[in-house]
């Protein structure tokens, strides 16, 4: 017998009870779609999660926090030269620290922003964003966070009245024309430990770039980025002489390596160690994150099969009372040649139709719920919490994977329930049905 | 065509260690040549039945051998006897056993698509058979729609389709008035000389029996008198 027959019997047979089959698959299809959509939330925070790290680049950067020399105070370029030369290192940021800085434009203050010296070649290897502008390419050149004139407030204003209550300038005290190519007053302080009087430098410097908005549309970043020649001048200034080593070269205060790639890191890390670095790297904890979110889609698709498993009894009782109520049938096919195997298989194939079918209506449910969720629910939170929901959050995420897991299951699940009733159909004792005994 | 050595069957009955063995058949010997019309008469719990089913392969005789066509099928499980029965065995009931959610085309085509032969084939044999049962302005009726006689020629024409040597009838006039009879045992002799097919009927009509080359009595689950030659 052809798989065509074959198939032509399962149509005929379903035609003879629709409401039953469409019932059993409408079970099969909640069974899987609940499976997905459960397990979809897992996927999705999962994502959202990696997809921030991954674009904060937090994955192949390398936060180098100390020596074993608890003498050195900083690290030095000997220092930096060495970092370069570990293999797949792909780039070292050096940062100094310009102290305590406020930066006065028109009339406007921005105080204290987190304000550094970097050089500008490294921070290029370190894959620097640029939203407008250039990156400095003169000492008193320098680069600001995206947010950097969302700090800058009017000057001459009571601070109780200049703060809304979540500690942000009011928009009415807010500088409000484009900070690009703006020349800025740099005004550094220093606080000498000897108990002498604070001294203060201040330059003019331009604003050549503005830094791309981060990932995540939640964090403020207010910070400025300056030249190592600016820093020097400045220090000079101030007569700070503990940001330079005896022979005048610089001390970084922070020093951060990027590794080629996520797999690299690990090994990079070892060698630090070796080199006799205190190092810490995210890629760890990121390793956990996704131990723990494995187990728990893991779990999630397990608790979402017990649904299929309900539908699957669904699916028995069609079958068992399909097989009964064709025993006659099956009888009369026994009698003039139908190979058992054949039977079996006429109903395997019933099964896994209603299964399979169960399975993608379930699946294409879920695609759709999941768009719904990923489009609504950030709404809806976004209403009830009146707080703005970042971009990356993504609720729900179905990857192939997940389809396809859901599918093998639902199916699996479908043929060993079909299966029982099947063999029952070829069993059915010939002689008996066609006496209309069964 | 047919050749039985020495078949005993019996059956059990009850439940577990209250089982009660009941003999149908004794040692039954008998051979049937190819061509022949054989008729096999006996009351009711003779075992006639039983023979039929045995030969049919629906049965496993509890002793004996059955050998049909020169194969010998005693032994055989499930599906080796389907496969058998499907290439060389036509089998016509009493109360006609058609797929009653099938129309007459579809229940005659039954064992050409069990069969895997392929379509356009199957409707030349179809439309040919129904021509030669007279049942050509039927196809698309059901069986509900159909006399008696009509749904037993749809039966022949079912065990014909697949042109086995050997038709076995089981009863097959006990649904049908006797001028419906007279037409259907037309005919098989119609069938037996024109296609030189074997057939084996049961029956306890008198007026069938007579139809056949030989006709075999069973008693008590032994043969008892032959009228025409011997058995074996």
């Amino acid at each position: 017998m052809t798989f065509k027959d074959k198939w032509r019997f399962v149509q005929q047979n379903m035609k003879k009870n629709k409401v039953r089959v469409f019932m059993t698959i409408l079970a099969a299809a909640m069974g899987s779609c609940f499976l997905i959509v459960l397990a979809s939330v897992g996927f999705g925070l999962h994502d959202s999660l990696i997809k921030d790290e991954l674009e904060s680049r937090a994955v192949t950067k390398i936060d180098i926090y100390g020596t074993d020399d608890e003498e050195q105070l900083g690290f030095t370029n000997e220092n930096i030269d060495e970092l370069k030369q570990i293999e797949n290192v792909d780039a070292v940021r050096q940062i100094q620290s310009l102290g305590e800085t406020n930066f006065h434009l028109d009339g406007y203050t921005n105080e204290m922003p987190s304000a550094i010296a970097v050089d500008f070649e490294n921070e290029k290897q370190a894959g620097i964003e640029l939203g407008s502008g250039r990156l400095p390419e003169k000492e008193n050149e320098i680069v600001v966070s995206s947010d950097f004139a969302e700090f800058l407030g009017k000057d001459d204003v009571d601070e109780k009245d200049k703060f809304t209550e979540d500690g942000t300038i009011k928009s009415e005290y807010l500088y409000k024309d484009e900070v690009l190519n703006k020349e800025i007053e740099i005004e550094a302080s220093t606080f000498p430990e000897d108990g002498s009087e604070p001294r203060t430098a201040t330059e003019k410097v331009q604003i050549v770039g503005i830094e791309a908005a981060p990932a995540n549309e939640y964090i403020y970043t207010n910070s400025v980025k300056s030249t190592p020649e600016l820093k020097r001048k400045l220090d000079e200034a101030l007569h700070v002489t503990d940001s330079y080593t005896e022979q005048g070269d610089p001390l970084y205060d922070q020093v951060e390596v990027y590794a080629s790639n996520a797999e690299s890191v690990e090994g990079i890390l070892n060698s630090l160690d070796e080199k006799g670095y205190l190092a810490y790297s995210n890629l760890e904890e990121l390793k956990n994150i996704n131990i723990l979110f494995n187990v728990a889609k893991a779990g999630l698709i397990i608790v979402g099969t017990i649904a299929v498993l309900i539908a699957s009894i669904g699916i028995y009782n069609t079958m068992t009372m399909a097989v009964t109520e064709r025993a006659p049938d099956i009888g009369i096919m026994k009698a003039i040649g139908a190979n058992p195997k054949t039977i079996k298989q006429i109903f395997l194939m019933e099964s896994t139709f209603i299964g399979l079918a169960g399975a993608l209506i379930g699946t294409a449910v879920a695609y759709l719920i999941s768009f719904l969720v990923n489009a609504g629910v950030p709404v809806i939170l976004e209403q009830i919490f009146e707080e703005e929901i970042p971009a990356t959050l993504q609720l729900s995420s179905i990857p192939f994977l997940l389809a396809a897991i859901s599918i093998t299951i639902c199916l699996v699940v479908t043929i060993l329930s079909g299966s029982r009733p099947a063999k029952q159909a070829t069993n059915v004792d010939v002689l008996r049905a066609l006496r209309r005994e069964i | 065509m047919i050749t039985i050595k020495q078949v005993s069957h019996h059956y059990t009955m009850g439940k577990k260690a209250k089982e009660t063995i009941v003999p149908v058949l004794h040692g039954i010997d008998l051979h049937v040549g190819k061509g022949e019309i054989v008729s096999l008469i006996g009351k009711s719990g003779s075992g006639k039945s039983t023979l039929l089913h045995i030969i049919g392969g629906f049965i496993q005789p509890t002793s004996g051998e059955v050998a049909i066509n020169g194969t010998t099928i005693t032994g055989w499980n499930e599906g080796q006897l389907a496969d058998f029965r499907l290439q060389h065995i036509g089998y016509i009931f009493q109360n006609f056993q058609l797929i009653p959610s099938m129309t007459a085309a579809q229940n005659i085509e039954l064992p050409l698509i069990l069969n895997g032969t392929p379509k356009q084939e199957r409707k030349q044999k179809v439309e040919d058979i129904l021509r030669q049962v007279e049942l050509e302005a039927f196809p698309e009726h059901y069986p509900s729609e159909l006399s008696g006689g009509q749904q037993q020629r749809v039966a022949i024409a079912r065990a014909l389709i697949l042109d086995p040597p050997l038709i076995l009838a089981d009863e097959p006039t006990g649904s049908l008035d006797s001028d419906t009879e007279a037409e259907l045992l037309s005919l098989i002799r119609k069938l037996n000389k024109q296609a030189g097919i074997t057939f084996l009927i049961i029956t306890h009509d008198q007026e069938v029996a007579a139809i056949a080359d030989r006709q075999l009595e069973i008693k008590d689950g032994q043969m008892l008198k032959v009228k025409g030659v011997m058995p074996v």
